[in-house]
């Protein structure tokens, strides 16, 4: 009973230690990540401190209140030792001001995008996904590779829906609750991971956070 | 989009009711929500189909998940419901691919929401059963809702609203893209 007691309480301890070790990774590369944008346009992204939250595919659509809500989603594969999927997502109103930013004009609905709409999403994505790997690189000395994106505009529960087919050897993705905004709070955005499960492993050891697994 | 007092599957989720209340699918991309109603008994369901063939898979936790698994469970739990099994009629939404824009890698597979599609009238056939009315493949999202007391059934695409697609037991068949 004493042992069991001993175990659960140091598997609960270990439990919390990846979390915030998870919590800190978040935090450095939405860090870089709001760099990287403020590098493309030209004013400065402040950032919240992230919260990691796992979720299994099932549930995926209960990130958010209202699964009906326009969002904008580049996501990615990632390979290398630590590898899966991975997106930046934004709702729509937040990629109506970046396209602000970009190009001076915003489509009114998401049901028509111009090739110069869409591709200057998916460019922006393609570099903050690419700053928050390299962030994610430095801490844990995991090589990550991304590789082209694709970006999907439509309902939020329909684009989560389509990952959890999609990444469908993957059961588990971690959800980065974090803020990236400028001073007029125009454009916020959130990350997903999604690694597989030797990644997973991967990452404990490169921490040196697998001793009770 | 009018949500009260309707039952919403979720990924892999199977709802099946009578009379009331509706019954639907919010949110598919490439997921098909396959619908069934028997107008007499009033009693009709919806499975949220996430992906096309369970083989090999470990997960068969919800039998909506594989469309191999779905179409059996969801005409079982009908029937238990009080559905006659001859007098179900059938209708799928949904299996369209979102992820649209950019060159995208050959890594991603882009393609479920073909396969899906694929799946769905492979297994039709092997039931025997042909769709009423469907709304498949494309590049928007679908919602879709059906009435329980009416059989009327209600498809929203993209940014639009709910609109009758048709009414389930007229025998008329109904595709929309």
């Amino acid at each position: 009973m004493a042992d069991n007691s001993i175990s659960i309480v140091a598997a609960l301890e270990q439990q919390e230690m990846r979390m915030s070790a998870l919590n800190e990774i978040a935090n450095i590369g939405t860090g870089h990540a709001a760099r990287a944008l403020a590098s493309v346009c030209g004013r400065d992204f402040l950032i919240s401190v992230p919260q990691v939250r796992p979720i299994t595919f099932d549930r995926f659509q209960e990130l958010v209140d209202n699964i009906d809500e326009t969002y904008a989603l580049v996501y990615m594969a990632v390979d290398g030792d630590f590898n899966g999927r991975m997106a930046f997502c934004m709702a729509w109103p937040s990629c109506q001001a970046l396209w602000q930013m970009l190009i001076g004009s915003a489509p009114e609905s998401p049901d028509d995008l111009t090739e110069l709409e869409w591709s200057s999403v998916v460019e922006v994505g393609n570099i903050i996904n690419g700053s928050f790997l390299s962030a994610f690189t430095q801490f844990t000395g995991l090589l990550t590779n991304a590789n082209p994106p694709i970006l999907a505009v439509d309902s939020f529960g329909s684009i989560l829906g389509s990952i959890a087919a999609e990444a469908s050897e993957q059961h588990v993705a971690l959800f980065v609750e974090t803020k990236l905004w400028d001073q007029e709070e125009s454009v916020q955005g959130s990350f997903l991971l999604i690694p597989s499960e030797e990644s997973v492993n991967l990452l404990w050891e490169s921490l040196g956070l697998n001793l009770a697994a | 989009m009018e949500t009260k007092d309707i039952l919403l599957a979720r990924l892999g989720e199977i709802h099946v009711a009578r009379k009331a209340p509706m019954v639907g699918c919010h949110g598919l991309g490439s997921c098909i929500g396959v619908m069934a109603y028997d107008s007499l008994s009033q009693v009709g369901g919806v499975a949220h189909v996430v992906l096309p063939d369970s083989t090999g898979r470990k997960d068969l936790d919800l039998p909506g998940r594989y469309m191999d698994l779905a179409l059996p469970a969801l005409i079982d739990k009908l029937v238990a419901t009080g559905a006659g099994r001859s007098r179900l009629r059938f209708v799928a939404v949904g299996g369209a691919n979102v992820f649209k824009f950019g060159p995208g890698s050959p890594n991603l597979n882009l393609n479920i929401g073909e396969r899906n599609i694929q799946a769905l009238r492979t297994n039709l056939a092997a039931l025997g059963i042909r769709l009423e009315a469907e709304v498949l493949g494309g590049t928007h999202a679908t919602s879709t809702q059906l009435c329980l007391v009416s059989g009327q059934v209600f498809v929203a695409c993209g940014s639009r609203e709910l609109n009758l697609l048709c009414k389930v037991g007229e025998g008329r068949f109904v595709r929309a893209a």
